[in-house]
């Protein structure tokens, strides 16, 4: 086991994707090693509503074995599997969302209400992502999430979710501008022990 | 520093640190059920391929033949676009019978019937005009010629 985990790892993402193309499994095995995680988080937040967010990593790494020859390493595989991903879960988040809305998570049974109603938020401790999914609409949080989270450049960010890359340029800068205020006043009481302020405190 | 650059800062900072708290631990159990999915459908791709394959023969022969009746159909068509010119029958008139003049010289048989052939080919053409139009300058003539006198 010594010697092909460890050329697996030191291999690029751009050359596991090559081995994969030629049939080696052992390849797209060690994309999965690396991607697992990250996709899990990335559907977890950017898809609350969807219940198994498993099955959601699961199908875009079928989906991305199953087309695997399509890729062209012109792209970052990164961006490549998130595109894929963000896809799948928009088709589980408009299944989900059709069965049900009853259970909708907080923030979005609470769409439409005022700051001042959100800064009564029932949980305690809110993480800054939290409040930014309160503040921000979908395509801002999302831009923003590939960006801060992901690490993904803007050009990348256009390309998983479809957009200009001036839309997502807007998106970042209209995000921004809404979120650090509540940024501010999170550092300001961080040394309180207070994970984050209420909503109405930073408006 | 500017203040886009401030804010920027601030919240790469702050996002980037929760979500790096957020990052799951890595589950060998989906890591397995992911690959065992992966590996049963290559497993039942394979076959699956096999099966289709006499589908796409299939469809490949019903494309040859519908080709194939397309083209006869044409040039069925084609055929009935452009028949050959039928035989109008016009309204029948009594017509008298016919003398044959007996060629006893077979030179004035031969000259009698190429005048007659170029004459009809006159007819066809000009509708017999020219030949109006020759008598009417011959009689003009001899009308011209008794005035000199």
């Amino acid at each position: 086991m010594d010697g092909p985990p460890d050329n697996l790892a030191a291999m690029t993402d751009e050359q596991l994707a090559g081995g994969a193309q030629n049939g080696d499994m052992r390849c797209f095995e060690e994309i999965v090693r690396r991607y697992q995680t990250i996709l899990l988080r990335f559907v977890r937040r950017q898809f609350p509503n969807v219940p198994d967010t498993e099955d959601v990593v699961q199908e875009a790494f079928m989906k991305s074995y199953e087309s695997i020859d399509r890729y062209q390493n012109r792209w970052p595989l990164r961006t490549w599997i998130f595109t894929l991903a963000y896809r799948v879960g928009i088709t589980h988040a408009r299944r989900a969302k059709t069965r049900t809305t009853s259970a909708l998570p907080d923030y979005q049974a609470d769409e439409g209400s005022t700051p001042a109603e959100l800064a009564g938020a029932r949980e305690p401790r809110r993480s800054l992502w939290d409040t930014a999914r309160q503040v921000l609409n979908d395509d801002q949080y999302r831009a923003l999430w590939l960006f801060y989270a992901e690490d993904l450049p803007i050009s990348d960010i256009s390309e998983v979710l479809g957009m200009s890359l001036v839309a997502v340029r807007t998106m970042l800068h209209r995000g921004r501008k809404k979120l650090t205020p509540y940024a501010r006043r999170l550092k300001e009481i961080s040394g309180e022990n207070v994970a984050a302020p209420n909503i109405g405190d930073a408006t | 520093m500017s203040t886009d650059q401030a804010e920027h800062e601030i919240l790469r900072d702050m996002l980037g640190k929760e979500s790096r708290r957020e990052l799951p631990e890595f589950s060998p159990p989906l890591h397995a059920r992911i690959m065992r999915n992966i590996q049963e459908c290559e497993r039942v791709d394979t076959p699956q391929q096999w099966r289709l394959a006499p589908t796409w023969y299939g469809l490949a022969a019903a494309a040859a033949l519908a080709i194939g009746v397309s083209l006869w159909a044409f040039s069925t068509m084609s055929n009935k676009v452009v028949p050959p010119s039928p035989v109008v029958s016009g309204p029948t008139h009594p017509v008298g019978p016919s003398v044959t003049p007996a060629y006893t010289d077979p030179e004035t048989g031969i000259t009698t019937a190429v005048a007659d052939a170029q004459s009809g080919l006159n007819q066809e053409r000009y509708a017999g005009l020219d030949s109006d139009a020759n008598n009417l300058v011959n009689y003009a003539i001899n009308q011209i010629d008794p005035l000199g006198q």
